[in-house]
């Protein structure tokens, strides 16, 4: 658990804001974003995001530079229909999962080519963009295995197999 | 603006939020979208104070200046008709327009009280005040939507020449009137290559161009000189491009198969419309006397499909103006007859690779229907789902006309999921 993280407690982190230092790495690209998104069909698909930040306003802005990828089509079909999203960050030390759900699909305008002109010098000059898409996050949750291991002991202290609490027969 | 509204419209068929729940594997986006285009909308003053003209693609209504059309949150146009309707040809029979105001400091759709969803006014190209050598502002050459640049060829229809020819839904009669025959009724070419220089220098903004215009009748054969248009136009706008072909579409009278191949080999287009209008064939004699006088239902059809043989399957497709079917008195009477002779002619076209849109119908001040009604919206809704089943029955794609390149299209937007 990082001393950073301000308001998570016995190394866990649940809450519906997005501790500093993740905000961070992910605007710094340090931290490897995944989105995951349901879709037609009930199809799911996952993807590591070429660019993601998070703006002031805790709303993480997903770069999809496909048109035609499944994600793009998912995250259309979860902005249609009101599903949420799941975006996994990643980061050296911890794990977090973050829940949102989609406020709008910027595709067009002065903010869209500006943004587009920033992956084509980020990327490189063959790359394009389809869509920032900009996810109103709900909910956070540190999903690193030691927070979690720590979390499923003290709330379900009993989920186990039982030779974690066996006597030492060598004692 | 005046409009004679039906005041028991709202009894008569059902409402937008019936519909939403009846079509559940439809869009509510592309349901608002298609009732928007149907009833039209109102700006609050609110709303208006919001518009910003060094920003905003504006038309001017009276002194106001009104924001030409929305956007929906999921990047979907709304295409809505600003033109003025005071005088003796306004629209009558006609139902509620959607409000557009402001509700925490957002712009929103409005709809009896409720909140529908929120609304961006389209940004303008940076070209568009430009003025070209002959000081014409740039964007009366080349027209734009959020992500697609177009060229209105030709600005009159020579199927008004003839009194009774003109089609009975539009209102170019009358508004294109003053530029029949003027110097300025064809787009000037070198204007175009001019706005091309400025356009390239917008980088994401445009997903592709569309060139359409009023029927040139004129020319050795009927249509060439609107061919020669077209050609001379596309070229203009091919200056701008490093290869041949560029992501383009002509929407033209329907030409014969000499000129599409001059239309596909002398040009950088990749794709080719011609509008049906209307699929029922004694209906397009009625409301489409002229083109139906040049070019009879069977004509089109046979030139559509060898479109499809020069352009390929997926880069041509047809159009109707979704509801002149049931204009009175010919029309249909029955929206479910109409629905009908609309998915069976579609099915023929699409068996034969032809892809399928349809506008929805926005009755024209200035034009003969002005007095008619369009359908309910759980007809338009219907026949969206069923276009675009048929699309997909067929593998057509719907790429050429897509949501970034025309907007108009409900039944193609569905492909995005």
């Amino acid at each position: 658990m990082s001393e950073a993280i301000e308001g998570a407690g016995m190394g866990e982190y649940k809450n519906n804001v997005i501790p500093e230092t993740i905000k961070k790495q992910v605007n710094d690209q340090s931290a490897v974003v995944v989105i995951s998104a349901i879709g037609k069909n009930e199809s799911i698909a996952s993807e590591v995001a070429v660019k993601a930040r998070i703006d002031e306003k805790d709303v993480l802005h997903y770069y999809e530079l496909l048109e035609s990828s499944r994600m793009q089509k998912n995250l259309v079909y979860s902005l249609w229909f009101d599903h949420p999203v799941t975006i996994l960050v990643l980061t050296e030390e911890q794990q977090f999962s973050l829940r949102g759900k989609i406020y709008k699909a910027l595709m067009a305008g002065y903010e869209f080519e500006r943004e587009y002109e920033d992956i084509l010098a980020e990327v490189d000059e063959d790359a394009d963009l389809s869509t920032v898409w900009e996810i109103e996050i709900k909910e956070v949750e540190e999903v690193s295995y030691p927070a979690g291991r720590r979390r499923e002991k003290q709330e379900h202290p009993y989920l186990m197999h039982m030779d974690h609490i066996y006597i030492n027969p060598e004692q | 603006m005046a409009i004679k509204v039906d005041k028991d419209w709202r009894k008569k068929e059902e409402s937008y939020g019936e519909i939403v729940k009846k079509y559940p594997t439809i869009s509510p986006f592309i349901i608002t979208q298609i009732d928007v285009q149907r009833r039209g909308v109102e700006y609050t003053r609110k709303a208006l104070d919001q518009v910003d003209k060094t920003i905003h693609q504006t038309g001017k209504v009276g002194e106001a200046d009104i924001p030409v059309s929305l956007l929906l949150r999921d990047g979907t146009s709304i295409c809505t008709s600003i033109f003025s309707e005071a005088g003796v040809n306004a629209p009558l029979n006609q139902r509620d327009r959607y409000l557009v105001d402001v509700v925490d400091d957002r712009i929103v759709l409005v709809d009896e009280d409720q909140v529908i969803d929120e609304v961006f006014y389209w940004e303008k190209p940076r070209y568009f005040d430009k003025l070209t050598s002959n000081g014409t502002p740039m964007g009366q050459v080349v027209d734009a939507r959020p992500q697609r640049f177009h060229i209105n060829m030709n600005k009159y229809c020579h199927f008004w020449d003839t009194p009774g020819h003109g089609c009975k839904y539009c209102g170019i009669g009358a508004s294109g009137q003053k530029f029949r025959g003027c110097a300025n009724e064809l787009v000037n070419f070198d204007e175009v290559r001019e706005v091309m220089q400025e356009i390239i220098k917008e980088k994401g903004r445009f997903t592709g161009v569309v060139l359409t215009g009023g029927s040139i009748l004129s020319g050795d054969e009927l249509l060439d000189d609107e061919l020669e248009g077209y050609i001379k136009t596309l070229q203009a706008v091919g200056t701008a491009f490093s290869t041949k072909k560029f992501p383009s579409q002509v929407n033209s009278t329907a030409f014969n198969e000499r000129q599409l191949i001059r239309l596909y080999e002398e040009t950088g287009l990749t794709s080719y419309t011609t509008d049906f209008e209307v699929f029922d064939e004694k209906l397009y004699q009625w409301i489409c006397p002229g083109k139906a006088h040049y070019l009879p239902h069977e004509e089109v059809k046979k030139r559509l499909y060898k479109a499809v043989e020069i352009f390929g399957k997926g880069q041509v497709n047809t159009g109707i103006v979704s509801g002149v079917e049931m204009a009175e008195p010919q029309g249909y009477q029955s929206e479910q007859e109409a629905l009908k002779m609309n998915f069976e002619f579609a099915e023929e076209l699409a068996s034969h690779g032809v892809g399928l849109k349809h506008d929805v119908w926005n009755v024209v001040p200035g034009s003969i229907f002005f007095r008619q009604s369009t359908p309910s919206l759980d007809y338009y809704v219907h026949l969206t789902k069923g276009f675009y089943e048929i699309m997909c029955k067929y593998g057509i794609s719907t790429e050429m006309d897509n949501y970034r390149k025309c907007g108009m299209h409900a039944s193609i937007n569905m492909d995005r999921i």
